[in-house]
């Protein structure tokens, strides 16, 4: 496992379209697949992140930034340090506002935090869609998710009976 | 100087490349750029709760093979494992019986899914009737069919089984009244589902399946059984049950049919309140206790049966009850603590009754920290189970869930007399 000091040690993060992000290396690690490159050595000035362009890159690292943990937590270990209540509040609140954000990039944010492997950002922006999917008519869902209803009227009442409460 | 890149994972692929043709369902827009890959989709699926689920089969034909799809569902089932089963039983003032809901609910009280038993034979649904045995002005509810008859019912499908009349064939019991209690519960190795009788002189057992299945005589426990609810526990295709003045733990093996020949001792005398607990596959013997006389001081022991013959016992959990009362003349005024279900993250949820204040209450409690979270009020009326199975799938039979609690009326005090495992419900009648 890399060592780190105490002097902030700087990763070059880049994105397909040519942009640089500059990032400390304890915040690159929020995403276990760079932990993982980092760790083994793989990681030497400059990682290049495929798919992910620099729009949704730089919102990756903004939440990385805020979630990384603070001061005094150092280690391996630091990621699962519990913060205070009062920290905790003010981290809601921000994902809150962190995750206003259109469909299209919800989805490229889900994208990104799945192949990067950031649990906090998965969990965030999933649990927004799945409060959409919940909370949302059978119509707006199709919608939604840009599919269509292929059931014939007799099948659709059979699946909301064997489903029925469900609808309930 | 080559930069170092982070490889390509079929995810990103799939975004690039959109759907090859696959049936697997895919979230997009109107205009055929693809949005989300369907693995993620998938992904996101499996953290939905059973509810939106079972409604999203209705969104298109291919969406309902996914979410019906086998794999989907005990991938499903993994994550949401353990509900909370609660009975809801409520007297209508102009009724006899008591209207029994059963909801089944998370650990912060959401409602995932209910079920309805109105009393009403005709309907071929389920119905309660309730006796009550006015002596020592203890009475003890009996929920038991109309007809006297068991009911096993699957939470997943509503389904309700019938089971087929295990009285003999004599008219004893309708002369003197006599109690019959109902145990259910999955032999370990075979899978099968089991029911275990044991009345006032016989005891049988039924298997169940597909037929119709009949009840086999089987042996008499070796030790008369106590009849408290929190008194049972199926642990690994073995259902233990307190004896009677704490003489022991007698032992049926759903496997094998019979009664292990020995008791089992318990790790300590009996001070205050006693019972039986499954935890993450452990047989845990619960003590209530309290270091002072006025009960101002319960807590809660919690012994779980290890492997080793020299030490069977093994304290793992000592908890101070969240709330402790003034003035409790005996043991069973002061609080009580059940546990339900030792999470994956090691916190316990426990069940909290009191019965001088008639609260009831879920809490989870924090054993590295010692704390509790805010509990969830029960209504006083409820029983109170963990049901491990899973909401999406009509497979009935295949599932274990403890069921026990504490039901109060106006000027009555009943103790609860489901046994262990819902529908099941049966204990003394008049």
């Amino acid at each position: 496992m890399a060592t780190r000091e105490a002097g902030k040690k700087m990763i070059m993060l880049k994105s397909p379209d040519g942009m640089e992000f500059e990032v400390e290396e304890a915040v690159a690690m929020e995403s276990q697949t760079i932990r993982k490159m980092i760790e083994d050595d793989c990681a030497d000035t400059a990682i290049l992140i495929p798919n992910i362009n620099s729009k949704i890159l730089s919102r990756v690292i903004e939440y990385c930034n805020k979630h990384v943990p603070t001061t005094g937590a150092t280690g391996a270990a630091a990621s699962d340090t519990v913060a205070p209540a009062a920290l905790a509040e003010d981290l809601k609140i921000w994902d809150a506002e962190f995750i206003k954000v259109n469909r299209a990039t919800r989805f490229d944010l889900i994208q990104a935090a799945s192949y990067l492997n950031i649990k906090g950002l998965l969990d965030l922006t999933s649990q927004t869609t799945i409060d959409t999917i919940s909370d949302n008519s059978l119509e707006e869902i199709r919608s939604f998710l840009s599919t269509k209803n292929d059931y014939l009227p007799e099948e659709e009442q059979t699946i909301r009976r064997e489903n029925q409460w469900a609808f309930q | 100087m080559a930069s170092p890149s982070l490889p390509p994972t079929a995810t990103a692929c799939q975004a690039n490349n959109g759907d090859s043709g696959s049936t697997a369902p895919m979230a997009g827009t109107a205009n055929g750029s693809v949005l989300l890959p369907h693995d993620l989709l998938y992904e996101i699926l499996l953290r939905l709760p059973a509810k939106p689920v079972c409604r999203l089969r209705a969104v298109c034909r291919s969406w309902r093979l996914l979410l019906s799809d086998p794999s989907f569902v005990a991938a499903h089932k993994e994550r949401h494992h353990h509900h909370l089963l609660v009975a809801d039983i409520r007297w209508e003032t102009s009724a006899e019986a008591p209207r029994v809901d059963f909801h089944i609910m998370d650990t912060s009280g959401h409602r995932a899914r209910q079920i309805r038993f109105d009393d009403n034979p005709h309907a071929g649904n389920l119905s309660w009737s309730t006796a009550f045995r006015k002596r020592n002005h203890d009475q003890l509810l009996c929920l038991v069919g109309a007809d006297s008859h068991a009911r096993v019912i699957d939470p997943a499908t509503s389904v309700v089984l019938l089971l087929p009349d295990d009285r003999p064939d004599d008219h004893h019991y309708h002369h003197y009244g006599f109690s019959r209690r109902f145990a259910l519960g999955r032999s370990s190795t075979t899978g099968d589902t089991k029911v275990l009788v044991v009345a006032g002189w016989y005891a049988k057992v039924l298997t169940l399946g597909d037929g119709a299945g009949k009840w086999q005589k089987t042996g008499y426990p070796p030790v008369t059984l106590a009849t408290s609810a929190r008194s049972v526990a199926l642990v690994k295709g073995v259902l233990y049950f307190l004896a009677c003045k704490h003489l022991g733990i007698a032992a049926y093996d759903l496997e094998e049919e019979e009664w292990r020949p020995d008791l089992l001792n318990l790790p300590l005398p009996v001070d205050g309140d006693i019972a039986l607990a499954e935890l993450s596959d452990s047989l845990v013997a619960v003590y209530g206790r309290s270091r002072i006389p006025d009960y101002t001081d319960v807590f809660m022991d919690m012994w779980f049966l290890t492997d080793s013959e020299e030490v069977p016992w093994s304290n793992r959990y000592t908890i101070t009850m969240p709330y402790q009362d003034q003035g409790c003349r005996s043991p069973c005024e002061a609080s009580r603590g059940h546990p339900l279900w030792e999470m994956d993250d090691g916190r316990i949820l426990l069940w909290v009754s009191n019965d001088k204040t008639r609260a009831q209450l879920l809490q989870v409690y924090d054993p590295r920290t010692n704390t509790y979270t805010d509990g969830v009020e029960m209504s006083c009326h409820s029983l109170i189970g963990v049901y491990k199975g899973s909401l999406l799938a009509g497979l009935p039979w295949i599932r274990n869930y403890g069921f026990f609690g504490r039901i109060k009326r106006a000027f009555d005090y009943s103790l609860a007399a489901i046994h262990y495992f819902t529908g099941v419900a049966i204990s003394r009648s008049t």
